[in-house]
């Protein structure tokens, strides 16, 4: 589940346009400034990716954190049969 | 410039297949808003809409003609026949024929036979019936209605997503306005709930899986609906002339664009566009009673609209009774402004201001009377109808007591 987190972590930090290392745990998706549309088609990547489905109850843009976000993707790929299917190379 | 009186109104909605059904349902506060039939397929996770209820195309469209309808036309060819009606014309509008007009708003005209054909080719036998373009252009509701009525002046659709209602309605009425036709029939159709789109609107993450409530606390988003509205706007000359009953002054139309954000609203663009609609009806402020707000029941939506309304009315707003319908009636796309007329009209007519329901509390972002719950009496000479869409496209419509 580590990939998991370095993976969502990469994202943002592609998504927000800052280095990775700008990236901690607690860091909110709102506070790196990320637009509304860049965030949806953030988690549209992440659905991709994974090949999960993830519900407006499982993540709430407004106040995610980043390491909610990778626990709610782990949660996600939990209930699922769900496999990662492209990798950010791809 | 003459003035436009509005002396017809049909409807059908998830609330009712007429506007009597309709805005008997608003009064109530009752919701036709409900769990999604006949729509099905992977991993939806949308499961309530306001679809209409036991509407049947072929008990109101002749079996020869009825090949060439999508669901969408036919709504607004039934809310069409309704409006003229009332307004007291013939089948065939009195034979007005080139003195007269038909805009259709429409957000996204006959998406349930695309959305079909679109299976039958990808998934089915390859094949498109010959008559899929006639169901599913955005300009097949004004034809079909122009056909219906004999109807052969300016006759087109208008596209602005969820503002297509308001933004027709302009049209109309300028062009009534300023002579160009002494009678347009106008107002907004949609039957936009299918797999294809309900998935769309999901991938947006704008919408409530619970119930649409607008302006309260716990707010989850919007719903979506279908429906149409049409209205008949003519000369008040002509009304008075003809002896017809006026329901309303249709006073002004105020449109602007935000030009910022593709779906952020903006502050300035809503208040801008109600002030023009003002302006134009030549009417202060202070003089409007209720305002019909877009209200879609989105967190952002809501404060913005909020804000907007405190911008233009100033302490005035505190007076103001404003409410969401669309906690009724969902959000009908190019339908939701023409629905939400007939609850605008219908308040102005009767006194009665229909409700926000499904409200749980103020949220004090969104710090406005906004009818909650349960409908109110108050006398109104003034109220306005706000629609918001996606792209930034703003119109208002503005409506004086008849």
């Amino acid at each position: 589940m580590k990939d998991v987190r370095s993976t969502i972590f990469c994202l943002i930090a592609e998504t927000s346009g800052v280095g990775i290392e700008t990236i901690h745990p607690d860091t909110t998706i709102k506070a790196l400034g990320v637009a509304s549309l860049d965030a949806i088609e953030m988690l549209f990547r992440i659905e991709e990716i994974f090949d999960i489905q993830l519900n407006d109850r499982d993540v709430d843009l407004k106040s995610a954190t980043a390491a909610a976000l990778a626990e709610a993707v782990e949660r996600a790929l939990d209930k699922g049969s769900g496999q990662p299917v492209a990798t950010l190379a791809g | 410039m003459r003035r436009v009186a509005i002396t017809g109104m049909g409807a059908i909605s998830c609330l009712g297949l007429s506007t009597a059904a309709t805005w008997a349902a608003m009064v109530e506060g009752r919701c036709g808003i409900g769990a999604i039939a006949g729509v099905d397929g992977p991993a939806l996770l949308q499961r309530i809409a306001g679809q209409v209820p036991g509407f049947d195309a072929s008990r109101h469209i002749d079996a020869k003609r009825l090949p060439m309808f999508d669901r969408v036309s036919a709504f607004a060819v039934v809310a069409a026949r309704e409006a003229i009606q009332q307004a007291g014309f013939d089948r065939r509008c009195d034979g007005l024929a080139a003195r007269a007009a038909v805009v259709v708003g429409t957000g996204v005209g006959g998406e349930n036979s695309h959305d079909q054909q679109m299976r039958r080719l990808y998934g089915g036998d390859g094949r498109i019936h010959p008559l899929a373009i006639l169901r599913i252009m955005a300009s097949a509701p004004a034809a079909q209605v122009s056909l219906d009525l004999g109807i052969t002046g300016p006759v087109f659709g208008v596209t602005s997503a969820c503002a297509s209602s308001n933004h027709a309605l302009a049209q109309a009425y300028q062009m009534v306005r300023l002579g160009q036709v002494d009678v347009a029939i106008a107002g907004g159709a949609d039957a936009c709930i299918t797999y294809g789109l309900l998935k769309a609107w999901e991938a947006m993450r704008v919408m409530a899986d619970d119930a649409c409530r607008p302006f309260s606390m716990h707010r989850r988003g919007m719903v979506l609906a279908e429906g149409a509205a049409m209205f008949v706007l003519e000369s008040r000359d002509l009304a008075e002339a003809r002896g017809a009953a006026v329901l309303a002054e249709l006073a002004g139309a105020g449109m602007s664009a935000d030009a910022g954000d593709l779906v952020m609203p903006s502050v300035p663009g809503a208040a801008a566009a109600m002030r023009r609609a003002l302006d134009e009806a030549e009417l202060a402020p202070q003089e409007v009673g209720y305002i019909n707000a877009h209200g879609t029941g989105t967190p952002i939506n809501d404060v913005t609209e909020t804000r907007a309304i405190r911008e233009v009315f100033g302490r005035h707003a505190d007076t103001l009774n404003v409410s969401s319908t669309k906690s009724m009636h969902g959000h009908a796309m190019g339908a939701a402004g023409a629905l939400e007329l007939v609850a605008t009209i219908n308040a102005l007519r009767f006194g009665i201001i229909p409700p926000t329901i499904n409200f749980l509390g103020a949220d004090p972002q969104c710090d406005l009377d906004c009818t909650p719950n349960v409908a109110r009496h108050r006398s109104l000479e003034v109220a306005l109808s706000n629609s918001f869409a996606f792209g930034g496209l703003n119109a208002v419509i503005a409506l004086r007591r008849a």
